[in-house]
C-alpha cells in the first residue's frame, strides 16, 4: 500500500510520537470498555453490544502516515498485545453480558480489525467464532481501513460467522472529496480505494458502513455541511448501505485539539447536522436511492459538550434526545422539534464564516460579553 | 486603483482610494451585499463603494480573477498558529510560486492577501517580506478574535504589519470586531473594518449604542434618534417592532446597528481630518478597557514608530488631557527634544524657574508679563545672563525660547495645582534633565509657589544643589515675590561684566536647534536678527531688512530659506535624496526618492538634495523619512522652492 502524504503528514507524525509517549499503560487482557446501547439495526431499532478493544493501535497512526488530524484513538492502545490478550478481552466481555439480549455486536479496536499486525489472524478467527455462537445476534460490525480488505480475509471471516449473521465493515471514508480527505484529514487513501474495498465486500456478501467525518478542520461549517451531504450520496452510490455521520469531537493530542485550544476550531452545531440529515433524505428520494440505503445513523461522541457537537446550553439537551430518536426511527422529522432562538445566530455565523474565513467566530456567540 | 494618502496620524492614515472616477475615503467600513443571490463585499460607508469578492479556501492553488470586482482576494495564507513552522513555510513557498507565476493575471494594487495571527514573529516577518517583494501590500486579517482579550498580542500583530509594509498599504479586518474597538484599532492601523458584528449582534437581540450595547429586553430608554428608532418612544413597542417585522426578522435592528458602526467610523475619519485622532482616541477608550491597555502598550512599545508618523507641527489644541495623554507621541517627542536638542548657553549665569499659565504662549499671559517685568529690571547689558524655564504638566519643562513651538503653546489643562504622582514624576525628570549639565557657578532661582515647591525640592535632592526660592510663602505674582525675584537676580548679575545679547536671535537659534538638531541654530543664524510680525501672521526673521525665513505663529515652526537649506544639506540632516533627471513641479513623488533622513516626520521642513548632497530645493514632508524609503508610489513631500 502506498502512502498518500498530505500537507499535514509531517506535523501529525511528530505530534503522534509525542502523544504515544504519554500513553497510559493498561491491562492487556481487558477491553477498554463495553456496554449495551439502543441502536438502529438494519431494518429496525434494537440493541447493540459495543466492545472497545485494547489493541496495538492503528497502523496508519503508528506508521509514517502519522494518523488522521482528528483521531486520538491511538492514545487508548497498548504497545504489546498478544493474540491471547485480544481473545481474552472479548471472552470476558461476552461473559459479563451473557445474560443480556442484543442483536448486534460492534467491535472497535482503534484501528483495523482486518489488519493482521493489529489483530492477528488467530485472534480474528477466535473472536468471530465466539460471536458466531451467540444465537440472537444477527449482525456484526468491525472497522477497517480499505487497504486491509482482501477477498481472502472476507471469505475467511464470513465462513466462520455463517450465513445467518450479517458482517458489516465500517470504513472511515470521512469525505468523498480526495482533497479534503488527503490534506485536511490526512487519511492517506483515495475515494477509489474505498470504492474498490466496497466492491470486494459486496461480492463476498459483506456489507459496508461508511463513516463520514462532519466538519474536518480548515473547512467552514457551511462547506462541511455540503461535503457531508455529498459524501453520503457518493457512499450510497458505490454500495455502502449504512452511513454513519460523525461530527468531530475533540480528542487530546490531535491537531484538531490544538486548533480548538487556539480558538481556531469549533465543533459543529446541531442545526447543521439536522440540515444534513434532512437534505440527505431529500436527495436520496430525488435521486431514487431509497432501496440502496438501510440506515443513516449519527451517534456523536461528546454530543452536547464543549468538545462535541453542540449549540449551547439553551437547547443541547433537546437535540441529543431528538438525534437519538432519529437514529432509532430513521425518521428525519424527529429533528423538526427542538426550536431555539439560536438558530438565527447559527445561520448568521454560518454565512459570516464563509465571507470572512474567520474560524474563531465561536467568540462572538455571546456578543454581549464583548460590549461590557 | 490609486491610493492617495492625505495625512497620517500614528499608524492611522486618511487616504483616498480612486478608480474610474469613484472615490472611497478610508478609514471606512466594508459590508456584505448580495447581487442575484451571490454574496460579495462592499467597501465604503458613503454612496460610492468598491466591490470585493469572497475569500478563497485554504490551500487553493489557483488564482481566480474576474473583471467584476474592484478589489480581489488572491491568496489565503495557510498559517494558523497551530500548524508547524515547517508546514507554514512549505505552503508559503507554494503560494508564492503560484503568485509569481501568474503575476500577469492580477493587478497588484487591486489584490488582497489574507493573513492571520502567526505562529511566531519570525515567520510573520518572513511572510511580510515576501509579500513586500511581490509588491503585494493590501492585506486582509482574519482569525483576530482570539486576541480580543489580549491587547498586547493584538497590538504587536497589527503594528508589525504596519511597520514592515509600506505606509500606503491597506489593512482590511474581516473578523467581526465590536464597534467599540474601532477607534483604537484604527489608531493601530486598520483602514477598512467589516461591520459584520452589527448583524451578528442583531441576531442575538443586541441593540448597539455608542458606548456598547444592551439586550433589547433590558432597554429602558431608546437613546437613538435615527429614522427607525425615532418612530417609537416606548421601549416595549420598540422591541416588538424589531421582532415582528414584515421585511424579515431583526431587519430594523440590523439597520440601526449598522448605523452605529457607520457613525463610529465617520467620527474616526472626521477626527483624522481634524488631525485630532489622538485626542478622539483618548476620549473613546474610556468605554472599552481593552482599548485603554492597548493604547498604553502602543505608547510603550511602538512609540518610535508612532512619533515618526505623527506630524511634528500642528495647530490642533490638546484639550482636557487624561493620563493617557501624557505619553502622546507629540508630548513624548517634545520632552525628548528638550533633553537632546536644547542646551542652556554657557553664558547664562542665572536660571529662573517659573510656573505655567493658562494662556499660551506664556509671555502673553498677565502673570508672565509681571515676571518678565521683574526680570527685565536688570540692566540691558546683563539680560543675556538670564535663562527662563517654565515648569508645567504634562510637558515638564519649557524653555522660554520654545514656548511657541507645538505643542507647548497648544495644550490646555486646568491649572488646579493638583498634580498626580505621574505628572510630578514627569516634571521632575524633565527639570533634572535640563539642569543636570549646568555649571556650579550658575544660580538657580525658583520663582514658584504651592505645589511646584515640592517638585523643585525633589529636584534639588537629585541634582545635589540648592535653589533660591523667591516666592515660597506667597503667590508668585504678588509685589513682594516679584520684588524678591528682581532683587535676587540683580544681586547675581550686577558684579558681572556687561555682555551683548539679542533675545530674538537666541530664540531663533533655539527653535532651529529644536527643529533640526543641536548646533544648527548657530550655523544658520550666526549674526544678529530680529523677529517682526503681528500675530497671527508669521514672524519674519530679519537682518538689515533682508528676510531669512519665518517662524509661524500658529505652529512655532521655522521655515527654511534657500541659504539655510544649503546649510542643512551640508550637515546631511533632514534631507531627501532625489533620484531622477530634474526636480520639477511642486510635489516630490516616491519614485524620485533614493534615500531619506529617518529623522524626518510629516510636516517637517526638509531639503531635497542630489546624490552628492548638493541642494536642489526646500519643502516640507508629507510622510516620515522611513516611509519615504519604502513606499513605491504617491506623493512624499511638497517642494516650496528649487535651486535655479
Ligand atoms: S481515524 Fe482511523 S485510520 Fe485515522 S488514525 Fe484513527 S484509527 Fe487510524
Ligand atoms: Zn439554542
Ligand atoms: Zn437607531
Amino acid at each position: 500500500m502506498t502512502i498518500l502524504k498530505g500537507i499535514l503528514t509531517d506535523q501529525l507524525c511528530t505530534m503522534r510520537e509525542k502523544a504515544l509517549r504519554l500513553r497510559k499503560s493498561r491491562a492487556p487482557n481487558k477491553a477498554i470498555a463495553a456496554w449495551i446501547e439502543d441502536d438502529r439495526l438494519i431494518n429496525e431499532a434494537g440493541k447493540a453490544l459495543v466492545i472497545i478493544m485494547n489493541s496495538s493501535g492503528c497502523d496508519w497512526a503508528l506508521g509514517e502516515g502519522g494518523g488522521c488530524s482528528m483521531c486520538g484513538y491511538s492514545n487508548d492502545t497498548s504497545e504489546v498485545i498478544t493474540d491471547e490478550n485480544l481473545i481474552e478481552q472479548v471472552q470476558k466481555v461476552l461473559q459479563e453480558f451473557s445474560d443480556k439480549t442484543f442483536q448486534s455486536v460492534k467491535l472497535f479496536n482503534s484501528g483495523s480489525f482486518l489488519d493482521e499486525n493489529e489483530i492477528p489472524i488467530k485472534a480474528q478467527d477466535e473472536i468471530m467464532k465466539m460471536i458466531s455462537n451467540l444465537s440472537k445476534v444477527t449482525e456484526v460490525i468491525v472497522e477497517t481501513r480499505p487497504e486491509f480488505v482482501t477477498k481472502k480475509a472476507l471469505k475467511r471471516l464470513k465462513a466462520i460467522l455463517g450465513n445467518d449473521k450479517e458482517l458489516e465493515l465500517g470504513i472511515g471514508l470521512e469525505s468523498s472529496d480526495d482533497f479534503i480527505r488527503i490534506n485536511y484529514i490526512n487519511k492517506g487513501f483515495l475515494f477509489n480505494d474505498f470504492n474498490k474495498a466496497v466492491k470486494l465486500a459486496i461480492n463476498n456478501n459483506v456489507r459496508v458502513k461508511s463513516y463520514l467525518l462532519f466538519k474536518p478542520p480548515f473547512l467552514t461549517e457551511k462547506e462541511a455541511i455540503a461535503d457531508t451531504i455529498q459524501s453520503t450520496i457518493d457512499s450510497i452510490k458505490v454500495g455502502a448501505r449504512t452511513i454513519s455521520i460523525n461530527p468531530v469531537n475533540i480528542q487530546n493530542g490531535t491537531l484538531v485539539f490544538k486548533l480548538w485550544r487556539d480558538d481556531l476550531y469549533r465543533p459543529p452545531r446541531f442545526w447543521s447536522l439536522k440540515e444534513i440529515i434532512q437534505i440527505v433524505w431529500q436527495r436520496i428520494d430525488e435521486e431514487g436511492l431509497r432501496n440502496q440505503v438501510d440506515r443513516i445513523v449519527s451517534d456523536p461522541s461528546g454530543a452536547g459538550s464543549q468538545r462535541g457537537i453542540h449549540n449551547g446550553r439553551h437547547c443541547d439537551k433537546y437535540f441529543v434526545k431528538a438525534l437519538k430518536k432519529y437514529t432509532l426511527t430513521q425518521n428525519p422529522e424527529e429533528l423538526d422539534q427542538p426550536n431555539c432562538w439560536c438558530e438565527t445566530v447559527w445561520r448568521e455565523l454560518l454565512e459570516y464564516e464563509v465571507v470572512s474565513r474567520d474560524s474563531s467566530l465561536r467568540l462572538v456567540e455571546n456578543a454581549h460579553n464583548l460590549l461590557k | 486603483m490609486r491610493i492617495q494618502i492625505s495625512s497620517v496620524s500614528g499608524f492611522a492614515k486618511l487616504a483616498k482610494l480612486k478608480e474610474n472616477s469613484k472615490i472611497v475615503e478610508t478609514p471606512t467600513i466594508m459590508k456584505i451585499s448580495t447581487k442575484s443571490d451571490t454574496f460579495y463585499w462592499e467597501i465604503g460607508d458613503r454612496k460610492e463603494r468598491f466591490s470585493l469578492n469572497l475569500p478563497p479556501r485554504y490551500l487553493s492553488t489557483e488564482i481566480s480573477v474576474t473583471e467584476n470586482f474592484d478589489f480581489q482576494f488572491i491568496a489565503n495564507l495557510f498559517m494558523h498558529k497551530s500548524l508547524s513552522e515547517n508546514i507554514i513555510e512549505k505552503q508559503l513557498n507554494k503560494t508564492l510560486e503560484t503568485l509569481r507565476n501568474s503575476v500577469e493575471s492580477y493587478s497588484k494594487e487591486k489584490s488582497l492577501v489574507i493573513v492571520q495571527p502567526p505562529k511566531s514573529a519570525q515567520i510573520f516577518e518572513k511572510i511580510l517580506n515576501e509579500l513586500n517583494n511581490l509588491e503585494l501590500q493590501n492585506i486582509a486579517i482574519t482569525n483576530l478574535l482570539p486576541f480580543i482579550n489580549n491587547p498586547r498580542q493584538m497590538i504587536d500583530f497589527i503594528a508589525k504589519l504596519k511597520t514592515v509594509l509600506p505606509v500606503n498599504s491597506l489593512l482590511f479586518l474581516l473578523s467581526p470586531i465590536p464597534h467599540t474597538y474601532l477607534p483604537i484599532l484604527s489608531y493601530t492601523g486598520i483602514d477598512v473594518f467589516s461591520n459584520g458584528f452589527a448583524n451578528i449582534a442583531a441576531k442575538q437581540r443586541l441593540y448597539l449604542t455608542d458606548a456598547g450595547g444592551d439586550k433589547l429586553e433590558d432597554m429602558n430608554e431608546i437613546t437613538c434618534l435615527c429614522e427607525i428608532c425615532s418612530k417609537h418612544t416606548e421601549p416595549k413597542e420598540f422591541i416588538s417592532s424589531f421582532t415582528e417585522s414584515s421585511v424579515g426578522e431583526f431587519h430594523s435592528l440590523i439597520i440601526h446597528n449598522e448605523r452605529i458602526f457607520a457613525k463610529k467610523i465617520r467620527e474616526i475619519r472626521s477626527a483624522v481630518k481634524k488631525q485630532d485622532l489622538r485626542g478622539y482616541i483618548e476620549r473613546a477608550i474610556q468605554i472599552n478597557p481593552f482599548s485603554a491597555s492597548a493604547l498604553r502598550l502602543l505608547d510603550k512599545n511602538w512609540i518610535d514608530w508612532l512619533i515618526a508618523r505623527t506630524p511634528t507641527w500642528s495647530t490642533v489644541p490638546i484639550k482636557s488631557i487624561t493620563s493617557y495623554g501624557f505619553t502622546r507621541p507629540s508630548i513624548n517627542e517634545f520632552q525628548k527634544r528638550v533633553h537632546e536638542r536644547f542646551t542652556i548657553s554657557s553664558s547664562k549665569k542665572v536660571i529662573v524657574i517659573l510656573p505655567c499659565s493658562a494662556r499660551k504662549p506664556y509671555s502673553e499671559s498677565k502673570s508672565h508679563q509681571k515676571f518678565r517685568a521683574a526680570i527685565d529690571s536688570v540692566a540691558n547689558n546683563k539680560r543675556g545672563y538670564i535663562q527662563e524655564l517654565i515648569l508645567t504638566s504634562p510637558l515638564g519643562v519649557i524653555p522660554r525660547e520654545l514656548e511657541s513651538v507645538y505643542p507647548a503653546a497648544h495644550y490646555d489643562i486646568p491649572v488646579t495645582g493638583d498634580w498626580s504622582y505621574e505628572e510630578k514624576q514627569i516634571a521632575i525628570d524633565q527639570l533634572v534633565g535640563v539642569l543636570s549639565e549646568i555649571d556650579s557657578d550658575v544660580t538657580i532661582i525658583a520663582h514658584i509657589a504651592g505645589e511646584y515647591i515640592e517638585l523643585c525640592e525633589e529636584s534639588e535632592k537629585i541634582l545635589k544643589r540648592s535653589f533660591i526660592y523667591t516666592s515660597k510663602n506667597t503667590r508668585a505674582t504678588t509685589d513682594t515675590s516679584l520684588e524678591n525675584l528682581a532683587k535676587e537676580i540683580n544681586k547675581i548679575v550686577e558684579p558681572l561684566s556687561p555682555i551683548k545679547f539679542s533675545a530674538d536671535t537666541y530664540k531663533i537659534q533655539k527653535v532651529a536647534d529644536y527643529q533640526f538638531g543641536i548646533g544648527v541654530g548657530e550655523a544658520m543664524f550666526p549674526e544678529i536678527y530680529s523677529l517682526k510680525g503681528r500675530p497671527p501672521l508669521p514672524f519674519k526673521i530679519l537682518r538689515q531688512n533682508q528676510q531669512h525665513g519665518v517662524i509661524h505663529y500658529s505652529t512655532g515652526k521655522l521655515t527654511l530659506s534657500m541659504k539655510n537649506g544649503g546649510i542643512l544639506a551640508k550637515k546631511k540632516k533632514y534631507f531627501v535624496m532625489f533620484e531622477g533627471e530634474k526636480l520639477e513641479g511642486s510635489t516630490l513623488f516616491a519614485v524620485g526618492v533614493k534615500k531619506a533622513d529617518p529623522e524626518i516626520r510629516p510636516s517637517d521642513e526638509i531639503v531635497i538634495v542630489d546624490k552628492n548632497h548638493a541642494l536642489l530645493g526646500v519643502g516640507h514632508a508629507l510622510i516620515s523619512g522611513r516611509d519615504m524609503e519604502t513606499v513605491r508610489f504617491g506623493a512624499v513631500a511638497k517642494i516650496k522652492s528649487k535651486v535655479k
